[in-house]
């Protein structure tokens, strides 16, 4: 397959777009479904990468690539869920400070780890051995492919996080949502499966994590910054918290837009590329965050879209 | 301090006023001069928003405001404070984080007289503050908490002072104190008082004139001893 | 456990983690006061440290010469962010959990435009080496001992001027009840800005001291940031009182276990944790009394 018109930087620059997308739609599930505000997105992200990329690269697998890969990936995601649901039992009762202060910690915490236990994780220098459980051929085609294979993943997560806002539950959801008291008047069951999505929602992030590890192929606690945990929050907020289209369009509009339009096809000069447009980027990205949610704090779709249930519980 | 030559202390002309977009007062028109005047109504009428609108918490929507002879329609409530009007909200009297004495301290900072000399008014007419010095706001008991708040607001030598239902919830014996409280304050000090209370029965012995608030509304606005019976169970009537 | 371990893990920790006291009395005067959680406070750390620096090697001053002026810029910046932000956003009725996403993006943007001022790669302050000099049998800088008097002076005269001074009522007042401030008179812009200034201040000053020992990055206040939340949170019940004990003992058991596992990393894990827990305990018996 000739994917000579491909470029390179077209399938990073979509891969970059489409993990955001994916992280901002479980997200959606924490912040804008159970009302979780999680500042720790990169740390599940971390955990479920490293989880992974340390079960693949260091035991010494009996049977091929791909079963070995499978194993890990459900390890990576096991791991980062099981987090989730400790994380998410911890800040159970605690207000906003303390939902801050222990997923922002539990983020610390994961890098902390992959720093340290350098035996493990390779420490700050990173862990490689990490590669592709297929060839096709060429680098760029194992690429490709693996950009369309996460495509449909997030797909998947789309689907499954358009499904649960269908369900009872998740109107019940949308519904209750801004209103604290209330939410917390529908008593236990409502705790415990808030609780169970916000693991679902952890679990999905590792395993992302882990999709993201196998396409740099290199695991480093670089990449457990907080700018992960920006992005997935600009991508969401802009699209809207509301609705789970929300992500998908913020993804697109505002990483889309900086990472495959004005990279790619804006002529900027060489020297910029280093340093000056990722700090620009950084900079756009805070001021849309802020932006968003001081004049649209509904998204930039605005007020005019809302589910029927909205409007039959508001009249 | 002196009635001034029967200009009244309090003009307010066809106030409008509310919150959250809810218009709650219509068209409220009254004088106040240097007297006890009540504001009675029942649950609901306007009487905490006529207040809290007066004190320039709420900004009214319409209407005019003349205190002392200037429009402080919209002024900042603490200019309003600056030049006289003490405000004792219903629930949330008391910095809660506060102790008593600091509490008190707060309302000392407007006015010339000597802090000490103020503190040892407030404790002649609450005796019971005296051993509260120290106790953080926050844990006092309703009935010294709406003692202190009073004490706080009587501390900014205010010539006006706005008392929203100091004694409900109270226990009776606190709810005879207070109004007698209040009695004193107007006569030894020369104090006007607005005094928005349900409890009408109490509040029409203390009071020289009185406003009959219905839904919004100014029912009945009149000498005390003037509102009959009938009249008020109409106010009060919803 | 020595005698020389105790002594070590206090002179340490209090030498090392002074400017973490400092700046927990900035963040503690917003957060407490404004009932706001302020992420972009680490960059009004991360500021000072630049300007400190900036002051420094520009006109060739020496660090106690800076460490005012460079905690004044701060200061300034901080009223500004008020003003730019935080005010319109009050106005706008943003919610809580909305501001500190907002002051999330704010860290980020001043991050990074610092950056286009400043310059990409790590900065140091101009000074000459410290004279070391053993205190407990631990030898430290003689800045570092100079640094912690500043801080312990610094912070005992913030904690003077809020609890005992016309002023610090004022601002004690607003935090307690703004409406019932008002209406005792209280200048409620006039105290804010007071109150953002000095937490400005505060963390600016901060801020140079982590500055003029280590290296001035842009991560620098973000480090920190973590730690400063944690300090607040469990130690601001106490009012700034506990907020300065907490920073102190916080300080000490950081240095008392890097001392113990050799790796920096390690204690700061320890602490999250040890925090966390606390934080999860103490809300649980609270909803028990609660129950009650």
């Amino acid at each position: 397959m000739n994917l000579n018109w491909l470029d390179a930087f077209l399938i990073s620059g979509l891969f970059s777009v489409v993990v955001i997308i994916g992280l901002a739609l479980l997200l959606h599930l924490q912040l804008g479904l159970t009302r979780i505000a999680n500042f720790g997105v990169v740390g599940f992200f971390g955990i479920g990468m490293y989880s992974f990329g340390v079960l693949f690269t260091k035991v010494d697998w009996p049977f091929g690539d791909l079963p070995a890969f499978l194993v890990s990936l459900a390890f990576g995601t096991l791991v980062a869920g099981l987090s989730g649901l400790l994380v998410g039992w911890l800040i159970a009762d605690l207000d906003e400070d303390g939902v801050l202060v222990g997923t922002l910690g539990f983020a610390t915490v994961v890098f902390i780890l992959a720093t340290t236990e350098q035996d493990l994780t390779g420490g700050a220098l990173g862990l490689g051995g990490l590669k592709f459980p297929y060839d096709v051929g060429t680098v760029k085609a194992d690429e490709f492919l693996w950009l369309i294979i996460v495509i449909i993943v997030v797909t998947l997560i789309f689907l499954y996080v358009w499904w649960v806002h269908r369900t009872p539950y998740g109107r019940l959801l949308i519904a209750t949502g801004a209103n604290e008291p209330l939410a917390r008047s529908l008593g236990k069951a409502t705790f415990r499966t808030k609780l169970w999505l916000f693991a679902v929602g952890s679990a999905g992030m590792g395993m992302i994590g882990a999709l993201f590890g196998v396409m740099e192929r290199f695991l480093a606690p670089e990449n457990l910054g907080i700018d992960v945990t920006l992005a997935a929050m600009v991508a969401l907020v802009i699209g809207g918290t509301a609705r789970a289209w929300g992500a998908v369009i913020g993804g697109f509009l505002i990483f889309g837009f900086f990472d495959i339009i004005v990279q790619s096809y804006i002529p900027f000069p060489k020297a910029w590329y280093g340093q000056a447009i990722p700090n620009a980027k950084l900079i756009v990205e805070g001021l849309v965050l802020m932006g968003v949610l001081l004049f649209r704090p509904l998204g930039i779709l605005g007020a005019m879209r809302r589910d029927k249930l909205m409007r039959r519980v508001h009249g | 301090m002196s009635e001034t030559n029967g200009t009244p202390m309090l003009e307010v002309s066809g106030l409008r006023s509310g919150y959250h977009g809810v218009n709650v007062l219509k068209d409220i028109t009254f004088d106040v001069g240097n007297e006890v005047f009540s504001v009675l109504g029942a649950n609901g009428a306007g009487k905490t928003t006529l207040l809290a609108t007066l004190a320039r918490l709420i900004t009214s929507t319409a209407g005019s405001i003349t205190f002392l002879g200037n429009n402080v329609t919209r002024i900042p409530a603490f200019e309003t404070a600056a030049r006289g009007m003490g405000y004792v909200p219903q629930e949330r009297g008391v910095f809660p984080d506060l102790t008593v004495m600091e509490n008190l301290n707060v309302g000392g900072m407007i006015g010339e007289r000597s802090r000490e000399e103020r503190i040892d008014e407030v404790v002649a007419l609450f005796p019971d503050l005296g051993n509260l010095s120290n106790q953080i706001a926050g844990t006092l008991s309703g009935g010294e908490s709406r003692m202190v708040a009073c004490g706080r607001a009587l501390m900014q030598d205010p010539v006006l002072l706005l008392l929203d239902e100091p004694t409900a919830g109270l226990s009776p014996l606190y709810v005879d104190m207070f109004f007698e409280k209040i009695a004193e304050i107007h006569q030894d000090k020369g104090v006007g008082i607005i005094l928005a209370e349900q409890n009408a029965t109490k509040a029409l012995e203390v009071a020289d004139r009185v406003m009959v608030l219905s839904l919004g509304e100014a029912f009945a606005v009149m000498d005390a001893a003037n509102l009959t019976t009938d009249q008020l169970k109409e106010g009060y009537r919803i | 456990m020595d005698l020389d371990f105790f002594s070590k893990s206090i002179v340490i920790g209090l030498t090392e983690h002074a400017p973490l006291v400092l700046a927990a009395i900035g963040f503690a005067l917003l957060y407490r006061l404004t009932g706001l959680i302020n992420v972009a406070y680490s960059e009004t750390i991360t500021l000072g440290a630049y300007f400190g620096m900036w002051f420094n090697t520009t006109y060739d001053l020496n660090f106690y010469t800076v460490l005012l002026p460079a905690g004044i810029v701060a200061g300034l910046i901080s009223v500004g962010t008020y003003f730019a932000v935080f005010r319109p956003a009050k106005k706008l009725n943003v919610g809580a959990l909305e501001m500190i996403i907002i002051s999330f993006g704010l860290s980020i943007v001043l991050r990074h435009a610092l950056q286009f001022v400043f310059g990409y790669p790590v900065r140091f302050f101009e000074v000459p080496p410290p004279v070391s000099i053993r205190v407990l049998g631990v030898g430290v800088g003689a800045f570092r001992i100079l640094a912690v008097a500043s801080v312990a002076a610094v912070s005992l005269a913030l904690y003077y001027f809020i609890q005992r001074t016309s002023f610090g009522l004022q601002i004690r007042a607003l935090a307690s009840d703004e409406d019932l401030a008002q209406a005792s008179g209280i200048r409620p812009l006039f105290v804010t800005v007071l109150i953002w200034f000095i937490a400005g201040v505060a963390g600016g000053m901060a801020g140079a001291f982590y500055g003029v020992s280590s290296s001035v990055a842009p991560l620098l206040g973000w480090r920190q940031f973590l730690f400063i939340f944690l300090v607040v949170v469990v130690g601001g019940r106490k009012g700034l009182g506990g907020v300065i004990i907490t920073g102190a003992l916080t300080g000490i058991a950081l240095a008392a276990m890097t001392l113990q596992f050799g790796q920096v990393l390690y204690a700061q894990l320890a602490l999250i944790v040890a925090f966390v827990a606390l934080l999860k305990w103490r809300s649980k018996r609270s909803i028990e009394t609660v129950k009650v």
